[in-house]
């Protein structure tokens, strides 16, 4: 139906910043207060019942460019560094996504929630759907976005020793991690080279 | 370590009992892809699991930043590794959806005939291995008999078994070869007798049915809750397949039925995989007889690469190939969500452009990434042994839930 | 003050301004290939058609002024057939060198075609051929069959080297560029016309097949060849300057830049100090600052002469001034320098140096009078110690004798010479493009110079020096800013 965006602002009012249909998918910008009770809304009202996806995009890739930023090669693959040159973003940085199904007509919305870089904090989803829990952990393991009241806010993809959030635009591409103390290993030391594994 | 509550059965004189942690995995013949499971166990019974996913992370989120549209097809061949041309045509369709274009009839039917025999190959591959890991190893061996067939097809299609790689925004990477349609023949008379094999040995095999009825069950509404999809879901009962109710390409024109379980454990599971491969078959043969000629790709050099004959004789293929290569095909601003019905369940991505031939953010939506949250509620309560047929039911690949 | 309206935005301009300068103070981009905003407008290329309500055909929108209540429309179907009609035109005859081509990259022929034609060609005749790699002077080579004819190059010659040397010959599709017979394209501005060339016609000797442009990264930076301080981009390659091309300063040097400081980077290539030297021979960069440290109290006693350069960068000169300071007050400095040379009305100075205002500023701000240099250099036997920053000198045999016969004598050097053979210490320094500091030109005014390639061993910038030798005296400096001159 064309009228979840119509419903939903005219629902919550005070919450939703933006609704509009992108590429035929209907996209509603909220306010962080507002993900709950629009989750909510979305699941028992308008019968958005499947959980598809929650993700996060890092604006500040799209962030106008320092003054003196580097002449931009063509291609990434040739890029000397491997942190392109990054802007400064005024606002939010993040900007985390949710994506929900009505299975009936297979009809799907998107929500998505501006995220100051300084203030990276959610209301967890999981409370309205279950299916979100591991989604939030990778949120979080990728871009260090926490979600309150996330049962078990731990890193799911990445070890938990890793240093560093990798899908934040400032991680770098070839990032290198510190080699860990492996407890109860001896160490076993190749003649020639040194305890990184490569010859001096 | 979780304690034992206090109204567990009486110890027997001088033999003081505990819940026992063991670990499953990494390593592990039936951690498919590499998953590890920590069990809490009480005797054999499973009280508690933590599962614990990520060791086949390779970056691929952020690898498709490293280039242009094109070059994240490689990278997507290698999600769902047992069925990459699903992985292949769902990428480019969101690209597609974004870019705004539509591709010629005939390589939208060509993209469901491919998407349908990597299928066939996923659930082949799926059944073959629970079959395998419970006992039975002669359906697996002819699961893979079968499957070398479709590997044969594939191979001859878009020249790789497994990292096929054929798809491209805007088209495919060339046309089906000559004499497809035997070969496809040829291949399907081998399945369709593997298949009628397997089900004798299996269906109505005692063990296979004490083994599988009534284990890993959940019901719809947890199901749907955690986000489950593809006959993970539809084994609980729950009608929801992409190409029925969201058709993409030409779907809504082909003749299929989705079969339906009704108890939600591992038997219905297998049911529905199994018939979902005869569907399959049906889908293929229509194709067969259905596709038209034409072009397979977008007649706009914007996006496609011209020929090459214009390539090395004119300056204007010369230039298109030069900017399509150095600086991918400029996709408007914006994001797009376009979702396949893979192996396992809804496949979705989830472009973000910035308006240049690089993708600015490539997600996938991995349909055993949701399932296999709920895998915790299917096996505590059960049994160990238990554990394996209903890890193997959800067909978790770890290509896809890693990425 | 002419109010018009651009694709349904209103904009107020000043009379006598050309709708594409409305267009591109808007954001709107209109191709064009003969425009540019540093040149006077030729309008030949026809690629900026814009359709108005005041013709019924679409105008030149280089040419056209803006008129009140003009409304003008870039992207009407008839615009945009137009568009995509001129570049088929151009493309008709043009050779298919893009692999070759060192503009393939940066073409903004490749760029539009992409951008607004797309389409296959309908010519199915041979093209017509002409002269490839003609030299047109020292420093151009010319492709003709490249050449789109927007005549860029012979305004960049009249208008900004006031040298017209370049001149079009023949008509239509055989038209080309040519110098007038017994002369060449040789004025000291030659490079600009491979700047301006939107395609790959005018390519430059110094980098013709050197290195494709999506290699480089470039680095914004200034030239130190004079004083004026052309805003330049050093293009860089695996840790090399593959090019120098002028950046656009208002202010300064508007879109050009002088021969002399594009190629200058070659001298920096062979000849340079590499290691830190004390007594002619070879030590590690610790060691000499740790003898120095050593040394320098005691010849405070008989007072220490610093030789100031005017390549230095302001940061550089106050790090000297206070370390120098903090071990005797009353150092006396002088200020040295490259000889001066030719100049001309347009950009090149006859002072050599870039910083001479920046350095007389800090060293006023510092309560420093200068003495002359004639007087520390006959002073140098009884002086305590002479440090020199910077080996060339104007005076370079005169400070030789200097630093041979002071007790304690101290050189900065980039390159090998006079004086790096004649002071007992020698210490490698950072060229202009490993400088990361300030510099303020004739006019007053003040440039970044940035560092664009990383230096070898034991090459240190100026500051860096001071400051690890301040710090080894016990009399710290305070931080520099990492980023202007305080590494590595």
């Amino acid at each position: 139906m064309g009228d979840t965006l119509v419903r939903v602002r005219d629902r919550f009012p005070e919450h939703v910043i933006d609704a509009a249909s992108a590429q035929g998918d209907d996209t509603v910008v909220l306010r962080r207060e507002g993900i709950v009770p629009v989750l909510a809304f979305l699941r028992d009202d308008l019968g958005f019942t499947l959980p598809l996806d929650v993700t996060a995009v890092d604006l500040i890739g799209m962030a106008p460019g320092k003054p003196e930023s580097r002449t931009p090669p063509l291609h990434p693959m040739y890029h000397t560094q491997t942190v392109p040159a990054l802007g400064q973003v005024e606002g939010h940085r993040f900007e985390v996504v949710y994506h929900l199904r009505r299975m009936v007509d297979g009809a799907l919305v998107r929500l998505k929630v501006p995220v100051r870089e300084d203030d990276c904090v959610l209301p967890s989803a999981t409370g309205v759907f279950k299916g979100f829990d591991w989604f939030e952990r990778e949120v979080f393991d990728m871009f260090g976005i926490r979600f309150e009241g996330h049962p078990n806010l731990r890193r799911i993809l990445n070890y938990p020793e890793f240093i560093g959030h990798p899908l934040r635009k400032d991680y770098p591409r070839r990032g290198h991690q510190p080699l860990l103390d492996m407890p109860g290993i001896e160490a076993d030391p190749v003649p020639g080279r040194d305890d990184t594994g490569r010859a001096p | 370590m979780i304690e034992k509550p206090v109204d567990i059965a009486p110890e027997p004189e001088g033999a003081p009992t505990q819940y026992s942690t063991i670990n499953m995995g990494p390593s592990h013949p039936a951690m498919h892809g590499t998953v590890r499971i920590r069990l809490t166990l009480d005797g054999e019974v499973v009280k508690d699991a933590d599962i614990e996913i990520g060791f086949l992370h390779r970056g691929f989120e952020k690898m498709c930043e490293a280039g242009t549209w094109n070059q994240v097809v490689p990278y997507t061949d290698r999600l769902n590794y047992v069925s990459p041309l699903i992985n292949n045509v769902g990428y480019v369709g969101a690209v597609e959806k974004l870019l705004g274009i539509e591709v010629p009839l005939r390589c939208q039917y060509i993209r469901v005939f491919c998407s349908e025999i990597a299928r066939i190959a996923d659930h082949l591959t799926a059944v073959g291995a629970q079959a395998l890991e419970i006992g039975a190893y002669t359906p697996f061996l002819w699961a893979m008999q079968a499957r070398e067939e479709l590997y044969f097809l594939m191979e001859f299609i878009t020249g790789a078994r497994v990292t096929t790689c054929y798809t491209r925004v805007g088209g495919l990477r060339w046309d089906l070869p000559e004499g497809w349609q035997d070969k496809y023949l040829a291949a399907e008379k081998v399945v369709e007798a593997r298949v009628v094999d397997m089900e004798a040995l299996l269906t109505r095999n005692r063990i296979f049915i004490d083994r599988m009825a009534d284990v890993g069950v959940i019901g719809p509404q947890d199901a749907v809750a955690y986000g489950f999809t593809g006959p993970c879901l539809r084994a609980t009962g729950v009608d929801y397949d992409v190409r029925k109710n969201l058709p993409y390409l030409v779907y809504d024109r082909l003749d299929f039925d989705v079969p339906i379980g009704t108890k939600g454990d591992n038997l219905d599971r297998y049911l529905v995989r199994m018939e979902e491969i005869r569907q399959s078959i049906r889908i293929c043969r229509q194709i067969l007889t259905d596709i038209p000629e034409g072009p397979v790709n977008v007649d706009d050099w914007r996006v496609v690469l011209p020929p090459k004959e214009q390539v090395y004789n004119t300056i204007e293929g010369m230039i298109a190939h030069f900017e399509l290569i150095m600086k991918g095909t400029p996709v408007p601003k914006g994001e797009a969500y376009f979702a396949v019905e893979g192996g396992n369940g809804e496949v979705g991505f989830y472009v973000v452009s910035d308006g240049s031939g690089f993708p600015y953010r490539v997600h996938c939506r991995p349909p055993c990434f949701a399932i296999m949250q709920g895998l915790k509620d299917m096996i505590v309560g059960g049994m160990l042994a238990d554990v394996i047929p209903t890890f193997d039911g959800i067909n978790m690949i770890g290509g896809e839930i890693d990425r | 003050m002419p109010t018009l309206t651009i694709d349904g935005r209103e904009i107020t301009v000043e009379p006598g301004t050309r709708i594409i300068e409305a267009a591109d103070r808007l954001g709107i981009d209109i191709p064009r290939f003969c425009y540019h905003p540093g040149l006077p407008v030729a309008g030949n290329c026809r690629m900026c058609l814009v359709d108005t309500n005041r013709s019924p055909k679409p105008v030149a929108s280089c040419w056209d002024p803006c008129q009140d209540g003009h409304v003008v429309v870039t992207n009407s179907p008839r615009v945009l057939e137009a568009r995509r009609s001129v570049l088929e035109y151009i493309l008709l005859n043009h050779p298919v060198d893009c692999p070759i081509c060192d503009q393939a990259g940066e073409c903004e022929l490749q760029d539009l075609y992409f951008a607004h034609d797309h389409q296959p060609s309908r010519h199915p005749f041979h093209k017509h051929h002409k002269d490839k790699a003609r030299v047109l002077g020292p420093q151009i080579i010319y492709d003709a069959e490249r050449c789109i004819n927007c005549t860029r190059c012979i305004r960049v010659c009249e208008e900004v080297a006031k040298a017209p040397q370049l001149v079009q010959v023949q008509r239509g599709e055989r038209a080309y560029i040519d110098v007038f017979p017994g002369t060449q394209l040789d004025h000291p501005y030659s490079m600009c016309t491979a700047d301006v060339c939107p395609v790959g016609a005018l390519t430059t000797r110094d980098f013709r097949f050197k290195c494709r442009a999506w290699l480089t990264h470039g680095i914004d930076t200034v030239c130190g060849e004079c004083s004026r301080g052309c805003g330049i981009r050093a293009d860089v390659y695996r840790n090399a300057v593959q090019r120098l091309v002028p950046r656009h300063n208002p202010d300064v040097n508007q879109y050009w830049a002088c021969d002399a400081g594009r190629l200058a980077y070659h001298r920096f290539k062979t000849g340079r100090v590499s290691a830190v030297r004390i007594g002619g021979a070879a030590a590690d960069y610790a060691k000499g600052v740790r003898e120095v440290a050593d040394a320098l109290p005691g010849a405070a006693a008989r007072g220490i002469a610093v030789v100031l350069t005017p390549w230095m960068t302001c940061e550089d000169v106050w790090a000297v001034v206070s370390m120098v300071r903090s071990v005797e007050p009353a150092a006396r400095f002088a200020v040295g320098g490259a000889a001066p040379g030719a100049s001309d009305e347009i950009l090149i100075r006859a002072d050599k140096n870039p910083n001479r205002a920046g350095l007389a500023k800090v060293l006023e701000g510092l309560g420093v009078t200068p003495v002359a240099l004639d007087e520390i250099v006959s002073r140098a036997p009884s002086l305590g110690a002479l440090v020199v920053c910077g080996a060339e000198q104007a005076k370079a045999d005169a400070l030789a004798g200097a630093l041979a016969a002071a007790p304690l004598s101290i050189v900065l050097a980039v390159l090998e010479g006079p004086l790096s053979a004649a002071a007992r210490f020698v210490f490698p320094s950072a060229s202009p493009y490993e400088t990361d500091g300030t510099w303020v030109n004739e006019q007053g005014v003040r440039q970044r110079v940035r560092r664009a390639i990383e230096p070898a061993g034991d090459v240190r910038g100026v500051a860096t020096w001071a400051s690890d030798l301040a710090a080894r005296l016990g009399m710290p400096l305070p931080a520099l800013d990492p980023a202007i001159g305080g590494n590595p």
